[in-house]
């Protein structure tokens, strides 16, 4: 039992499953919540601009500008049993209401719903999901407008997951109780063996696990208060009264926009990175690593790896476990597409872990004192909260970002992930439109820089 | 080998070493210096911890700076300023040194015992005190089975038992045909080993040996077995002091030559006497 104990690959497996199992709990199994968008403000057309194009939703006007038409396309992942709604509320009334919904991945159409309803609003039907899948969601909504005027029309588009959270967030919250109790005992067991480069993992592991539980502390808390607070605005509309139909009836529960999330995990990876970076060395721990035989490129690699494995894999191993969790057919009856997806996140994955690591390697570079580095190196991401010239930089930094905004949708607790539909249902292109080969190219690129940076650091720090 | 030659080191304004050239064969050697007189920065040269400003430093024929990884397979350092990682026990700290150096648990083990370290190397190194620390750093440099050690201020802040534990495995590690270099100002006995040696003053050296034309002092040691006739020997000399005790007679003096005498008639031992030597040196 002692040996087993000591087995550095048992002591990483527990530390990554612990982890795993605490991003877990405050991600995906948190409380059951809507996903979905509603309209913009003033979604409307008039005689003079008679087109309202939101790239995949879009109204217009038809037919001498008398004729008002809503054409909304997307996809939609769902779990089997899940509720969908998309609620419209046209200007005037007769209106025609149209839904297509097809399983992307079998290709069959699973609904084909076309209704002429004598009022603006109406009980819309709910779609209930049949089984795990994609869906592929053509809404269509048509109106006659009695005169040539000014028009505006509402839509929610809404998904409410149907089960399964509740479940999960007890099996859940006990298995971080223990294995993160077994990591904690066997982590500060002395009889651990270290070499080679799993050790230096194991050692930096030791040492982010001594110093994350106030970091992690804050984060759970924090989302447990945005997951109560009342202050935050709910992400779908709240639905008035007079719509007479229960079914689709919302939950005034909120999620993490995607900056907030971006805010608060870049931070976490920020500090991780600038105290593995910048506080040995501060403390003069380094020249310790450099009495021993062993090459500073291979220390550098393990930073970074410990860097990964802690900060991304475990969000990698969430969303892999959920869409086993959630699409299982795929994998039996698609293995190649499901692979080939489960390789383009892992691309984009450690992309962004190349991408979130360079601030604080610039930091590092310019400023090797751990407090202000730490502080310099978090600025841009708690900017994200407040700035919105800079949070659009950042969030428009290519569709890589928005890959990993995808990631995080699927990790974090929303179950359900809406993206505006690409012309085919390929999910190797759910990230926004990157094939593997640009990831594969972006993610050496970027790992090019982060090595031209460490080289920096070497020089500056290691010639005083 | 470790050598120095015409090494300039500078930090800023400061030099810390002004054209140094010393050379340390096999044996204990000494390296001895007032405060901030630059033993520890040629120390460091050594181990490739920072590059010369000009000038050449080697160990066993290798740049250090260039190949640092390389000489530290043949060569476990010591410094005082070097931390040990708070975050492990001096047990999981030694295991790492271990598993590097590919030194067996069974002789971590007998060292620490030796050294008294293992009634506390379970706990966090965070909750030493500096002794303790400076215990389990001193048994992480000298348990590696390497050919040449670099211990810098080893002795201070030790008890008397650790001293004594320590300069015995300075002695084995000495007779089994290691380098050692110790940089000190405290001279614990150990230094009667002393094969050679360097002062340091003001980032210069001022005395060493071997390699120096100077006249350095020596202590003759002879056994007592014939005392009264080496006494009588020696007082025709004239030597500086002579000191006789139950177990043997130390001659100082200042000349080689008669020292190297005494060796040769009565098969005594000489080395240099490097506490004399040091203080003269301090006091100017």
């Amino acid at each position: 039992m002692i040996s087993v104990a000591r087995n550095p690959l048992l002591i990483l497996f527990l530390l990554l499953s612990g982890f795993t199992l605490l991003y877990a709990y405050f991600t995906i199994a948190s409380v059951p919540r809507v996903a979905g968008w509603g309209s913009p403000e003033n979604f409307c057309v008039s005689p003079q601009q008679n087109l309202f194009d939101l790239l995949y939703e879009r109204l217009y006007l038809d037919v001498d500008g008398r004729r008002l038409v809503f054409r909304g396309l997307f996809v939609v992942y769902m779990g089997g049993g899940d509720n969908m709604t998309v609620d419209v509320i046209p200007p005037s009334a007769p209106w025609r209401y149209t839904l297509i919904i097809k399983d992307a991945i079998r290709g069959s159409i699973e609904a084909n719903y076309s209704q002429v309803f004598p009022t603006a609003r109406v009980a819309l039907p709910v779609i209930i999901a049949p089984r795990p899948s994609i869906y592929y969601v053509d809404v269509r909504a048509e109106t006659m407008l009695r005169s040539v005027e000014r028009a505006c029309l509402v839509y929610t588009i809404a998904v409410h997951p149907s089960k399964r959270v509740d479940a999960s967030n007890i099996a859940i919250a006990f298995s971080i109780v223990l294995v993160m109790g077994a990591s904690v005992v066997v982590v500060l067991r002395p009889r651990a063996r270290y070499w080679g480069l799993l050790g230096e993992i194991v050692m930096n592991t030791k040492f982010v696990w001594l110093w994350l539980f106030t970091p992690l502390t804050i984060l759970v808390a924090y989302s447990t208060l945005l997951n109560t607070s009342p202050i935050v605005a709910p992400l779908a509309p709240p639905i008035t009264s007079d719509v007479d139909a229960q079914l689709i009836a919302l939950q005034n529960v909120s999620d993490l926009s995607d900056v907030e999330f971006l805010a608060i995990y870049g931070t976490m990876s920020s500090v991780l990175l600038t105290l593995l970076f910048t506080y040995r060395r501060e403390i003069g721990e380094e020249k310790l690593r450099d009495l021993l035989p062993y090459p500073r490129w291979r220390r550098y690699l393990a930073t970074l790896l410990t860097h990964l494995i802690l900060m991304y894999i475990p969000l990698y191993i969430v969303l892999v476990l959920h869409l086993f969790q959630l699409i299982p057919h795929i994998a039996v009856n698609n293995p190649g597409i499901f692979f080939r997806y489960l390789f383009h996140l892992l691309t984009a994955t450690i992309f962004v872990h190349a991408l979130t690591s360079l601030i604080p390697l610039v930091v590092s570079v310019l400023s090797p004192k751990v407090s202000l580095s730490m502080l310099l190196s978090v600025v841009p991401y708690l900017l994200l909260l407040y700035e919105t010239p800079i949070a659009s930089v950042l969030l428009s930094f290519l569709p890589y970002i928005r890959s990993f905004r995808s990631i995080n949708h699927y990790a974090y607790s929303v179950i359900h992930v809406y993206l505006r539909a690409p012309e085919k249902a390929d999910i190797t292109r759910l990230g926004g439109g990157l094939t593997c080969s640009q990831y594969l190219y972006g993610t050496v690129a970027l790992y090019i820089a982060l090595a031209f940076l460490l080289l920096l650091v070497y020089v500056r720090r290691e010639n005083p | 080998m470790f050598r120095a030659l015409n090494v300039v080191k500078r930090f800023g304004p400061t030099v810390a070493l002004d054209g140094v050239s010393v050379e340390f064969g096999s044996g204990l050697n000494l390296l001895l210096d007032p405060n901030g007189s630059g033993k520890s920065t040629l120390l460091k040269l050594w181990c490739g911890l920072i590059r010369p400003a000009r000038g050449r430093v080697e160990v066993f024929g290798l740049d250090p700076w260039a190949r640092r990884v390389d000489v530290m397979r043949r060569v476990s350092a010591f410094f005082e300023d070097v931390p040990a990682p708070w975050w492990l026990s001096g047990e999981e700290f030694l295991r790492v040194v271990a598993g590097k150096r590919g030194v067996s648990w069974s002789t971590v083990k007998e060292y620490a015992e030796r050294l008294g370290v293992t009634g506390y190397w379970r706990k966090l190194i965070r909750g030493y005190s500096c002794g303790m620390r400076k215990k389990v750093m001193l048994l992480a440099t000298l348990v590696a089975d390497v050919n040449g050690y670099i211990l810098d201020e080893s002795h201070t802040l030790l008890d008397k038992d650790s001293i004594r534990v320590v300069d015995e495995i300075i002695t084995e590690k000495v007779r089994s045909g290691r380098i050692v270099v110790v940089a000190t100002h405290i001279l614990t006995g150990v230094e009667r080993l002393a094969k050679g040696f360097a002062i340091l003053h003001n980032g210069r050296v001022v005395a060493r040996y071997p390699g120096e034309a100077v006249e350095v002092p020596t202590v003759v040691e002879c056994s007592s077995r014939d005392a009264s006739r080496i006494v009588e020997e020696a007082q025709k000399l004239n030597p500086s002091k002579i000191v006789v005790s139950q177990s043997a007679i130390y001659m100082h003096t200042t000349s080689t030559q008669q020292a190297s005498s005494f060796v040769e008639r009565f098969g005594c031992v000489a080395y240099p006497d490097i506490a004399t030597m040091y203080s003269e040196v301090v006091k100017v």
